[in-house]
């Protein structure tokens, strides 16, 4: 039996024992450990000496810890009381238009993601503040949960991004660059989704009737609220890509200001910080667990030279380059139906990412290739978080918003889903969107 | 995420009829997970500490990055046995959404039981692994840490997970499947 066939076998078993309630990481341990012991013979020797320095290995990287940090920042972010101050300040300035206040709750859901690198927490945190407000001011139970279950997903649009810094990590991509591709598309994405409110609101302008307009001062004051939030944005991704610190260091810096923002606004006691690190210990682990799995089959897909073998595969058929990485992308949003957006980039990039990095998409350089398809895969994955039937965001806002039936919340997220998919076209179509910025820091 | 939707166990930490068992898992791996999440906040204040430093003075500490990889091993590990216990790892639930909840939980009995076989496995390995480096004498670079001690550091937390999915997989087999 050939390398690539032993690894095919074992990534079917793997997704049977998914299919059966087995956990991802343990999935992927049992894969990667039957492929060792195949292609070894049945000797357990090398086995064993993979897994003795397993967990240590994958849980001393230096830019792992990234991902902890990012968390942790973001727990300190839903307790500092920003949501509402992100929600006040944008709500000031364009409330008064009609539809304006779901455009501004968008605009609040993108600042939140500058300093939260989860979309379910951004989902969660803005549903909260928002949707109660929009409902009283006679939006449309539609229209209110549809934009905060799809606002919700610019949490990891935005930088600071979990995934992305998964992504990063399992491509040995820079952290930097990445988040620095992802500021046009997720300013894109606000724009999108506002598009689609002002649309929403001209064909009915019953769903989404005009606020009180705000008085200037009022307008200054709120601004002013917001000002920790640009200052923790800018160190973070201006810090990073500088390079006066390094990931690590400016979430740090990001998290030690979001923890003391939040001590300063008195909603950060003993039982909130308890709430922050067990908040951060489930997260984290849930990640780093499934990056152990990933690990154990990585380094044994490596052994059967699968990876490598597909991606030849894929160069030499004639396939035009970019319908390969549309049906790539199209596996994407229907491994969205039933699967975690993080557990399928770490499942799922060791075989793609070789696959597009060996295909021209008009002579673009590795690297380009490298930000470019990161950014495109955390865009389909994140789409996963809204279309039915697990979109976790749906639940979420479901939950907050009990009056709306979740058909509603599900029916008011399709107009957003749509210019999700347009902007992916876009950034399919036009790489420089992303590249843009990043080209334009030397990088 | 999956692993929270359609749970069939009531959840452990909102519990007050806790038997001993349970109560030592839970106030342990809390315990961990606090000295993890304490572990996480101490990285905070050197990095800023190392990057004002650098920035100021251009004295950052010496080794920041070694220390980073050496906390950043124990205390995530810390922090995994608290997301096992709560049964919060992730899984694909979409296959298996109308199966009957008795069948579900024998299902995750045997989940939990597989993992900890893995996480016994992983224990096991670290801890012999920690006691070659410690013959070996092995230390990083700049700090000269004994790399045995992190590596031994993540054992307790390591045998604990797999306490705490044993914990999870017998009580799933002998859940009566109507507690969801």
């Amino acid at each position: 039996m050939s390398g690539t066939t032993i690894g095919l076998l074992a990534f079917g078993g793997m997704l049977v024992l998914l299919g059966l309630r087995i956990h991802i990481s343990i999935a992927m341990f049992i894969a990667g450990g039957g492929i060792y012991l195949v292609m070894n013979g049945g000797s357990v020797n090398s086995l064993m000496f993979t897994i003795s320095d397993l967990a240590y290995a994958r849980f001393s990287n230096y830019y792992l810890s990234v991902i902890p940090l990012c968390i942790l920042m973001g727990q300190f972010a839903t307790h500092g009381g920003l949501s509402k101050a992100l929600f006040r300040a944008a709500g000031t300035l364009i409330g008064h238009w009609r539809g304006g206040l779901a455009m501004a709750a968008t605009m609040a859901c993108i600042g939140f993601g500058a300093i939260c690198g989860s979309s379910i927490a951004t989902a969660a945190t803005m549903g909260q503040i928002a949707i109660p407000e929009l409902r009283n001011h006679g939006y449309s139970g539609r229209l209110s949960t549809g934009t905060l279950a799809a606002g919700g997903t610019l949490g990891i649009l935005v930088p600071p991004s979990v995934p992305l810094v998964v992504y990063a990590i399992i491509t040995q991509e820079s952290i930097g660059k990445l988040f620095v591709a992802a500021v046009v598309p997720g300013v894109l994405a606000m724009l999108g989704y506002m598009l689609v409110i002002w649309l929403i609101v001209t064909r009915d302008p019953k769903a989404g009737p005009a606020a009180e307009r705000a008085s200037w001062s009022e307008r200054v004051m709120a601004q002013v609220k917001v000002i920790p939030v640009a200052m923790v944005f800018l160190v973070v991704v201006v810090g990073i890509y500088g390079g006066w610190a390094n990931p690590t260091e400016a979430t740090s810096i990001g998290a030690a200001a979001c923890g003391l923002i939040a001590l300063a606004s008195g909603g950060m006691g003993v039982k909130e910080c308890l709430k922050s690190i067990f908040g951060t210990a489930v997260a984290t682990s849930m990640i780093f667990t499934v990056l152990l799995g990933a690990d154990l089959l990585n380094s044994a897909l490596a052994i059967t030279q699968m990876p490598v073998e597909l991606a030849t595969w894929v160069q030499t058929s004639g396939m035009p380059p970019l319908l390969v990485l549309v049906a790539i992308l199209l596996i994407y949003v229907l491994l969205g139906c039933v699967m975690d957006a993080l557990a399928m980039i770490l499942l799922t990039i060791p075989i793609f990412y070789p696959m597009v990095m060996g295909l021209d998409f008009g002579g673009m350089s590795l690297d380009d290739k490298s930000v470019w398809f990161g950014i495109l895969a955390l865009m389909v994955v994140e789409i996963g978080l809204v279309h039915p039937p697990v979109g976790m965001n749906l639940y979420i806002i479901n939950k907050i918003s009990r009056d709306v039936p979740m058909k509603e919340t599900a029916l008011g997220v399709l107009p957003f889903l749509a210019s999700d998919f347009i902007r992916i076209a876009l950034l399919v179509l036009f790489p420089i969107i992303p590249l843009w910025l990043v080209h334009l820091n030397g990088g | 995420m999956s692993g929270a939707v359609g749970q069939a166990l009531p959840k452990i930490m909102e519990r007050t009829d806790l038997n001993l068992i349970e109560r030592a898992l839970v106030l342990a791996s809390k315990g961990f997970a606090i000295t993890g999440g304490l572990g996480f906040i101490g990285m905070v204040s050197m990095s800023l500490v190392s990057v004002v430093g650098r920035k100021l003075w251009s004295a950052p500490i010496n080794g920041d990055v070694e220390i980073v990889q050496v906390v950043t091993a124990v205390a995530a590990a810390a922090l995994v046995p608290y997301c096992t216990l709560s049964g919060e790892h992730l899984k694909v639930d979409f296959f298996t959404e109308h199966v009957r909840p008795a069948l579900k939980n024998k299902m995750d009995a045997v989940a939990y039981a597989l993992m900890t076989a893995v996480f016994v496995l992983i224990a096991w390995r670290t801890g012999l692994r920690a006691v070659e480096i410690r013959d070996s004498g092995e230390v990083t670079t700049l700090r000269e840490i004994p790399v045995w001690l992190p590596v031994l550091g993540m054992v307790p937390s390591l045998v604990l997970v797999a306490a705490c999915s044993a914990y999870r997989s017998v009580s799933l087999a002998l859940a009566k499947g109507n507690a969801s």
